[in-house]
C-alpha cells in the first residue's frame, strides 16, 4: 500500500473540505473493506484518506411514519437487525444479512456500499490491461467473463455492479442525501445515482470526487418486498446475480401493483427490469406470472463468452423474489 | 518388538497436546516469529508469464526510505517463464517500506508468447516453456494390454466420453517463507522455516551456503499447512538467508496470498477421453484412456496416468493410454496431497457410473463386480498388506458404509427424482501406500524429577504429530500424554523423514515405541538395581512400577526419584536400509508388522442440486477407512474428516482461473479462488475400519482421494446427466442440464 | 490530545514493561522498524492531516494499552503483529475474505487485516491471547480443543474469536447461530465437522445426524 497522510474530520462539511474536485488523490474511508484491498492491490493509490469514521451524525438511524432515515455510515450488520427495518424493508435488511460474513457486516457502511467499486477481477490487477484503470482494452470481453456483465450492449466496460443493497433501495423509491463544497446539498434518487463508467476519471456512481453522500432516505410506503440472490457458496460469497422486487399489494390473492424489479451483478449499474415489471404489473403474483416475469427480465441480455448461464440464473432470480414477497411457498428450499 | 497386544492409549481417542495453545493463538508459527532488529523482505516478481528480462534498475529502491539490502535472482537477459517468476528479493526495516522499494525498481522487458490453458498449448505449434522441445507437448507414457483391438467386442455397452479437473492451488493458509537469523560470526544461520521437512530445509540451504553439516538449523514449532508444497528453503528461503547475511539481521519473508496462489504450489489438472465397455453383469471389459495435463511449465511433474484405470486396474482384461504431458506457462506443480490419484479417480469413478447406468446396474453392484482381487502372490511375503487383501478391505468397507448410508433405500435410478432441487447419491474408492521409513532417530528420556521428554526431529503440520509421539510413550510407561513433553521441529536433534506421503506416523511410530520401550527396560534395570530385585520382579502399571518381589505399587514419580541418576535415556531408530535388506526378519518386523503400507477407503455423498441455478449443495457424507493400527482415533477421524472436506473443495469450488491474454491468473486471491465456509459443508460420518494386526499406515493422502469422484456421481444421480469437469460449478451444471434438453447425449 | 488520556491516566509505561510481555516487545520491535522522522502526534477533528511519516499511536489490546510508532498506512493487523508481537491473529489473505485476522473491536468482530491500525485507537481490541489467563482457558477455546476442531491451527484462533464473540452477544445462541457467526472464516484442514462438535457442545445441544 502506498503510505498517505490521513485526515479525521469530525463534521461532514469538514470532511467534504478535504476533499479534491478529481477522484485519485483523495479518498474516502469508511468501513475500509473495499479501499484498503484497492489500495493493498495498488489499484488505489490516493496520497490523502479522508476518513469518515470520526463523524458522528453518519451513524442515525430515523424511521418515522413517512419516510426512514439512514446515515451513510450505519453499518451493513445493524441495517441488517434494525427491527423496523426488517418490518418495513425485508429487501434491504435481507440483503445486508447476505452481505460477506459478520466481519464485513460490522465493518461495511451503506454508503460504502452504494459507493463501492466493483469486483472485476482485471480492474483488480493493475498488471492487466483495463479502461477504467486508463488502458485501451477491457480484459474481461475476450477474457474470464463468468461473472461480468450479461447486459452488455453499449457498455464498453463490462463489469458488474456489485451493491445488493441498491437494488432494494432502488426498489423502494429511496433517495439519496449528497453535500457538495460550499454547503450545497442535493438529493438524488438512487434509481439516478449509478453510472456506468469506461475510464479513469470516472466510477460507478455520480457522485462528485468532492461530495459526500451523507445519509438515504427510504420513504414509508407499505410495500411489499423482498430480495433474493443466487450465490454458490452459503458462507462469505458474492452472489452471482441477485435481484429486488417492491410492489403494493401482491399478497393473498391480490394484484401487485407498482412493480418494481431490479438487478445486481449483471450489468455495470443496477438494472431497473421494467419489461419484468410490466409482466406482473396488475397481477396476482403466482409461480406462472413470476415465471413470465424472470423471461421478460433478460429480454436484450447480451451475454459475454463464458456468461450464458447467468441469463438464466436473472430469470429465476426474479421468479423467486417475487414468490418470496408474495409469500409464496419457497419450492426451492425442498 | 511387537506392537503391545493391550493397548491402554493408543487407539483412543486423545486431544492434541498442543491444543491449547494453538487455539488461543499463543503458538508461535514461523510466520508469527519476530527477532530483534528484524529486518522484511519481499519479492518482485515478473507480471508476465513468458518474457525475457531487457533491463532492470534498482538505483531508485536504494534511495528509498528503510532500505537495507537486494539479492538479485534473475540477471538482465534471463527469462521468465510464468506471471510469479522470482526476479529480485529486497530488504527494509519495515514491510511497508520493503513495498517500497518493490515498487521503485524499474524492469523493462521484452514479452514473448506464452500458454495457460491446456487446450491451447495442446495444439500450440511452438515451445514457450523453455528446454528442449519443439511444442509444449511431450510423450507421457502410453501403455496397451496385448490384443487391445478387439478389446470392446461382445461388450454388453460401451460409454465414451471426457472427464477432468482443473489446476487447483494448495492454498496453504500459513504462506511459504521463514524467518532467517545469522550468529554474530556468520558461521551458523538459523531458520524459522513453514515446512514439512524439517532437515531437508536446513540441508537446501548448507549446500546453498556451502556450509559444514550442523552450521544450519531449522525450527518449526507449529506449521500452518502444506498439503506436499512445502520440502524445501524454496528460493524464497534462500533470498531470505541471504539478505539477512548480507544486512547482519535477522530477515523475515514470507509469501503474500497471491504469491501463495501463483507460486507456493499447484496440483496438475487432468483431461481424459474416456472409453469403457463392460458385460451385462457389470464387469468392465476394456478400458481406453487419451488424457493429458499440466503441471507448469515442468516437463516432469505432471499427473501420472498410470495407474488408470485407478482401483479396479487389476480386474479390468483390456487396458490402453495414451498420455500426454502438456506444458504451461505456469508455476511447476508441487505434490499435494496424494499426487495423481484425485485426478485417476475422477477418470476413472465417472466413467464407471456412466457404464453402469448404461447397463442399468447399481452402481455398488458396479465396483463390487469389479474389485482388485486379493493378490495371492503378495500373501506369501506380506499377508497383511493392501495387496494381499485388497478385495476383501473394499468388500468389508462396502458392507459398512451401505448400512451408514442407507444405500438399499435412498439410492436410486440417475434422474429418478421429481421437482427442482433433485437430491442423488454417489460413491468411489480410492487407496494409497502411506508406508514409512528411516531414518527417524527418537529419543525418550526419563528424568529423576519425574519427567519425561520425547525428542525427535519430525514436524507436526496439525496432524498431531506431537500427540502421537506422548501416545505411544505413555502406553509403555503407563502413563498419560499429558506426562510426556514432547520436543520436535528442529534439525538440530538429527534427521527425520519429510511429512509427505502420509509416512510421518509409520515412518516415526516403530521408533518412538523402540525408543520407549528401551527408555522402560533401562528404566526398570536401573531401577532394580536401586531396589536390590531382579529386573523381571518389576513391571509397569497404569501410573506405577510393580514390584512382584514385594506387591509394592510405586507411584512412577516415586520410582524416577529413587533412579540415584539424573536421568535414563533410550535413543532409537529403524535398522538401516543394508540392515532391513539383508534380513528378511527385519524387514518382516519393520515394515510388514510394526507398519505396513497401502489402504483401502469408501467414501459416498449425497447432494441436492438445484436444477434451475446449477448450485449443489452436498448435503451428507460418509466415509470408511482403514489405516492399520490406529494410533490415536481422534486425530484420525480429524484426518479422514478433513480429506473429505478438501475433496469437496475441488469437487463444488476451488479451480485456478488464468487468462489466456494476460498470461494472469485471475484469481490469486481467497475471493473467487472458492474455498468452503462451514456453512457449505455437510456433516461427514467417519467410520475407521480398524485393522490393528496390520501396523501402523499412513491416512493424511487417502481420505481426499475418492471425494470429488463421489460427488461427481451423486450429482449424476441426482439429475440424471453427467458433469464432466470438476469443479462442479452452478455453469457447468447448467451446461449439462441444457445439453440434455437439447436432446444430446 | 486525548488519544493519550487512557496512557496518562493508567499505569506508567515502566509498569507496562513489567506487566506486559507485549509492550516489551513492541518495544523491542520498534527498534527494528527505525523511523526515518520524527513521530508525529496524532491530532483528530482538525483540518490538519497526520503522517505520512509514522506517528505514535496508542492501542488498547487485550486490556492493556500499548505504545507504538506507525505509518498511517499500517494496518490494525500489521501493527499487531509486526509492531507489538501480538500474533494469535494471523495474516492469511490479506483482503478481508478469510478471517485468520479476526479481532474483537468494542466486543464486536472484525478483519483486522482491513482496519487501519491509527482507526483502532481509542477501541477495545481482543485477540485470541485474550482467551487464556493465568492459566484457565476459556470455553470456547476448549471446546475447540476437546473436538479436535483444529489441524494445522493457522485459521483456528480467528474461528474462535468469531464463535466467542456470538456467544458474549447472545449466550444462549443456537448451533445455527453460532454457525452463521463463523460465515467469514475459513478452515483449508478442513475441520468444520469437528467444530460443529464445538458448537453443539458449547449449546449444551446435542446434536444428530
Amino acid at each position: 500500500m502506498k503510505n498517505f497522510t490521513y485526515f479525521r474530520p469530525t463534521t461532514p462539511e469538514q470532511a467534504v473540505t478535504l476533499l479534491e474536485a478529481r477522484w485519485g488523490n483523495t479518498e474516502m474511508l469508511a468501513g475500509g473493506t473495499d479501499l484498503l484491498s484497492l489500495q493493498k492491490q495498488y489499484v488505489a493509490q490516493p496520497g490523502r484518506v479522508v476518513s469518515l469514521n470520526g463523524i458522528a451524525g453518519l451513524q442515525t438511524v430515523v424511521v418515522g411514519e413517512r419516510s426512514a432515515t439512514l446515515g451513510a455510515g450505519v453499518t451493513l450488520a445493524r441495517i441488517a437487525d434494525h427491527a423496523d427495518l426488517r418490518r418495513l424493508f425485508p429487501a434491504l435488511t435481507a440483503a445486508a444479512g447476505d452481505i460477506g460474513g459478520p466481519q464485513i457486516r460490522n465493518m461495511g457502511t451503506l454508503g460504502g456500499n452504494l459507493c463501492q467499486r466493483n469486483r472485476c477481477w482485471y480492474f483488480r490487477d493493475e498488471h492487466s490491461p483495463c479502461l477504467l484503470r486508463g488502458g485501451q482494452r477491457c480484459s474481461a470481453i475476450e477474457g474470464e467473463n463468468k461473472y461480468h456483465a450479461i447486459f452488455t450492449a453499449n457498455h464498453r466496460c463490462v463489469l458488474a455492479s456489485p451493491s445488493t443493497l441498491a437494488t432494494g433501495l432502488i426498489a423502494l423509491g429511496a433517495s439519496a442525501e449528497i453535500l457538495g463544497p460550499q454547503n450545497r446539498r442535493r438529493t438524488v434518487e438512487l434509481a439516478k445515482f449509478f453510472f456506468a463508467p469506461t475510464g479513469p476519471t470516472e466510477r460507478e456512481h455520480t457522485l462528485a470526487a468532492n461530495e459526500l453522500m451523507t445519509s438515504v432516505t427510504i420513504p414509508v410506503r407499505g410495500l411489499t418486498n423482498a430480495a433474493y440472490e443466487v450465490r454458490q457458496r452459503q458462507s462469505s460469497d458474492w452472489p452471482i446475480v441477485q435481484v429486488a422486487v417492491a410492489f403494493s399489494g401482491g399478497r393473498n390473492g391480490e394484484k401487485a401493483t407498482g412493480v418494481k424489479i431490479v438487478l445486481s451483478h449483471v450489468a455495470p449499474t443496477p438494472v431497473i427490469a421494467e419489461a419484468a415489471a410490466r409482466a406482473v404489473d396488475n397481477r396476482i403474483i403466482t409461480d406462472a406470472t413470476a415465471t413470465a416475469a424472470g423471461r421478460a427480465a433478460v429480454e436484450g441480455a447480451k451475454p459475454l463468452t463464458q456468461n450464458g448461464y447467468k441469463v438464466r440464473l436473472v430469470e429465476v432470480a426474479v421468479k423467486r423474489a417475487l414468490m418470496i414477497a408474495a409469500g409464496l411457498p419457497r419450492y426451492w428450499e425442498a | 518388538m511387537p506392537w503391545p497386544t493391550t493397548r491402554r492409549v493408543i487407539g483412543t481417542r486423545v486431544q492434541r497436546l498442543d491444543g491449547n495453545e494453538k487455539a488461543t493463538g499463543r503458538a508461535k508459527y514461523s510466520f508469527d516469529i519476530n527477532r530483534p532488529r528484524m529486518l522484511h523482505a519481499r519479492i518482485l516478481r515478473s507480471p508476465h508469464a513468458h518474457a525475457t528480462i531487457k533491463t532492470l534498475d534498482t538505483a531508485a529502491a536504494e534511495k528509498v526510505a528503510g532500505f537495507r539490502a537486494f539479492y538479485l535472482i534473475k540477471k538482465a537477459g534471463a527469462e521468465v517463464f510464468f506471471a510469479g517468476d522470482e526476479i529480485i528479493a529486497v530488504a527494509a526495516d519495515t514491510e511497508e517500506h520493503a513495498d517500497d522499494c518493490l515498487r521503485a525498481i524499474r524492469v523493462e522487458y521484452n514479452v514473448l508468447a506464452h500458454q495457460v490453458k491446456e487446450a491451447d498449448s495442446l495444439r500450440s505449434t511452438t515451445n514457450t516453456t523453455g528446454g528442449a522441445g519443439v511444442t509444449n507437448v511431450n510423450a507421457g507414457g502410453d501403455f496397451t494390454t496385448d490384443n487391445f483391438e478387439n478389446a470392446f467386442a461382445g461388450t454388453a455397452a460401451t460409454v465414451q466420453a471426457d472427464y477432468g479437473v482443473g489446476v487447483i492451488s494448495h492454498q496453504c493458509l500459513e504462506s511459504h517463507g521463514l524467518v532467517a537469523e545469522w550468529d554474530d560470526k556468520q558461521e551458523n544461520l538459523t531458520v524459522w522455516a513453514s515446512t514439512q521437512a524439517v532437515p531437508n530445509t536446513a540441508e537446501g540451504l548448507r549446500v546453498h551456503f556451502k556450509m559444514k553439516p550442523g552450521e544450519v538449523k531449522c525450527i518449526t514449532n507449529y506449521m500452518g499447512g502444506g498439503f506436499g508444497s512445502k520440502f524445501g528453503p524454496d528460493i524464497q528461503g534462500i533470498a531470505a538467508a541471504e539478505l539477512a547475511r548480507t544486512t547482519r539481521q535477522a530477515v523475515k519473508l514470507m509469501l503474500d496470498r497471491a504469491e501463495e496462489v501463483t507460486v507456493g504450489g499447484i496440483r496438475p489438472s487432468a483431461f481424459g477421453n474416456v472409453k469403457i465397455g463392460g458385460t451385462k453383469e457389470g464387469r468392465i471389459q476394456a478400458f481406453e484412456v487419451d488424457c493429458y495435463g499440466t503441471g507448469g511449465v515442468s516437463r516432469g511433474a505432471t499427473v501420472s496416468f498410470a495407474i488408470l484405470p485407478y482401483v479396479y486396474g487389476p480386474a479390468v482384461p483390456n487396458i490402453k493410454r495414451l498420455h500426454r504431458v502438456v506444458r504451461t506457462n505456469i508455476q511447476t506443480a508441487r505434490a499435494m496431497r496424494a499426487p495423481n490419484h484425485p485426478q485417476n479417480s475422477i477418470l476413472t469413478e465417472l466413467a464407471i457410473d456412466d457404464l453402469a447406468a448404461r447397463l442399468n446396474v447399481n452402481p455398488m453392484t458396479m465396483r463390487l463386480a469389479n474389485l482388485p482381487p486379493d493378490d495371492v502372490a503378495e500373501a506369501k511375503t506380506n499377508p497383511r498388506g493392501y495387496i494381499a487383501q485388497r478385495g476383501s478391505i473394499y468388500r468389508a468397507e462396502i458392507a459398512i458404509i451401505r448400512k451408514m448410508c442407507n444405500w438399499d433405500r435412498d439410492w436410486h435410478v440417475p434422474g429418478a427424482q421429481k421437482g427442482t432441487i433433485k437430491s442423488g447419491m454417489g460413491m468411489a474408492l480410492h487407496t494409497w501406500g502411506g508406508g514409512g521409513r528411516g531414518p527417524n532417530p527418537t529419543r525418550v528420556t526419563i528424568n529423576a524429577n519425574g519427567t519425561v521428554l520425547a525428542q525427535s526431529s519430525s514436524q507436526d503440520l496439525g496432524t498431531a504429530q506431537r500427540t502421537l509421539m506422548a501416545i505411544i510413550i505413555a502406553d509403555v510407561l503407563g502413563l498419560q500424554p499429558t506426562d510426556i513433553t514432547v520436543t520436535l521441529g528442529d534439525s538440530s536433534f538429527g534427521p527425520s523423514t519429510p511429512s509427505g506421503g502420509s509416512t510421518t506416523a509409520p515412518g516415526t511410530s516403530p521408533a518412538i515405541l523402540k525408543a520407549a520401550e528401551t527408555a522402560r527396560d533401562a528404566f526398570l534395570t536401573a531401577l532394580a538395581g536401586r531396589l536390590n530385585v531382579q529386573r523381571n520382579q518389576l513391571s509397569i502399571a497404569p501410573g506405577v512400577v510393580v514390584n512382584a518381589a514385594n506387591n509394592q505399587r510405586i507411584p512412577f514419580r516415586d520410582a524416577c526419584s529413587q533412579l540415584g541418576v539424573p536421568n535414563v535415556q533410550a535413543n532409537a531408530d529403524w535398522p538401516t536400509t543394508k540392515e532391513l535388506q539383508n534380513s528378511a526378519p527385519l524387514r518382516e518386523e519393520w515394515t510388514t508388522r510394526l507398519t505396513n503400507q497401502g489402504v483401502g477407503g469408501v467414501q459416498i455423498a449425497e447432494v441436492k442440486v438445484d436444477t434451475e441455478t446449477g448450485i449443489v449443495t452436498c448435503s451428507k457424507f460418509w466415509a470408511v477407512q482403514d489405516c492399520g493400527l490406529i494410533i490415536n482415533k481422534l486425530a484420525c477421524e480429524s484426518q479422514v474428516a478433513g480429506g473429505v472436506i478438501m475433496g469437496l473443495n475441488y469437487a463444488l469450488y476451488e479451480e485456478c482461473i488464468f487468462d489466456r491474454v494476460t498470461g494472469r491468473q485471475v484469481n490469486a486471491d481467497m475471493e473467487f479462488y472458492k474455498l468452503a465456509g462451514i456453512a457449505d459443508m455437510p456433516p461427514i460420518q467417519v467410520h475407521m475400519h480398524d485393522m490393528p494386526e496390520r501396523g501402523v499406515i499412513g491416512i493424511g493422502e487417502p481420505p481426499t482421494i475418492a471425494t470429488a469422484a463421489a460427488v461427481g456421481n451423486a450429482i449424476f444421480n441426482a439429475i440424471g446427466v453427467r458433469v464432466p469437469i470438476a469443479p462442479f460449478t452452478p455453469e457447468r451444471v447448467l451446461a449439462a442440464l441444457a445439453n440434455r434438453r437439447a436432446g444430446n447425449p | 490530545m486525548h488519544d493519550h488520556e487512557t496512557l496518562e491516566s493508567g499505569p506508567s509505561r515502566r509498569d507496562f514493561l513489567q506487566e506486559t510481555g507485549a509492550v516489551v516487545a513492541a518495544t523491542a520491535l520498534a527498534g527494528a522498524a527505525t523511523m526515518e522522522s520524527p513521530a508525529a502526534e496524532l491530532q483528530p477533528g482538525t483540518g490538519g492531516g497526520i503522517g505520512p511519516n509514522a506517528v505514535k499511536i496508542t492501542l488498547n489490546v487485550n486490556g492493556r494499552d500499548v505504545q507504538t510508532s506507525i505509518e498511517p498506512r499500517v494496518t490494525l493487523l500489521d501493527a499487531l503483529r509486526n509492531y507489538l508481537d501480538v500474533t494469535g491473529c494471523k495474516r492469511v489473505c490479506d483482503r478481508a475474505t478469510c478471517g485468520a485476522c479476526t479481532v474483537m473491536l468494542d466486543g464486536k468482530v472484525v478483519y483486522a487485516c482491513t482496519v487501519l491500525a491509527i482507526e483502532a485507537q481509542g477501541r477495545q481490541i481482543r485477540t485470541a491471547e485474550s482467551l487464556y489467563n493465568d492459566g484457565k482457558l476459556d470455553a470456547v477455546p476448549a471446546a475447540f480443543v476437546r473436538a479436535d476442531a483444529q489441524q494445522c491451527g493457522f485459521c483456528t484462533p480467528g474461528f474462535v474469536v468469531a464463535m466467542k464473540a456470538v456467544l458474549d452477544a447472545n449466550p444462549q445462541a443456537a448451533p445455527a447461530q453460532v454457525e452463521k457467526g463463523l460465515q467469514g472464516n475459513i478452515c483449508r484442514c478442513g475441520t468444520y465437522e469437528q467444530m460443529r462438535d464445538a458448537i453443539y457442545a458449547l449449546c449444551n445441544t446435542k446434536r444428530g445426524n
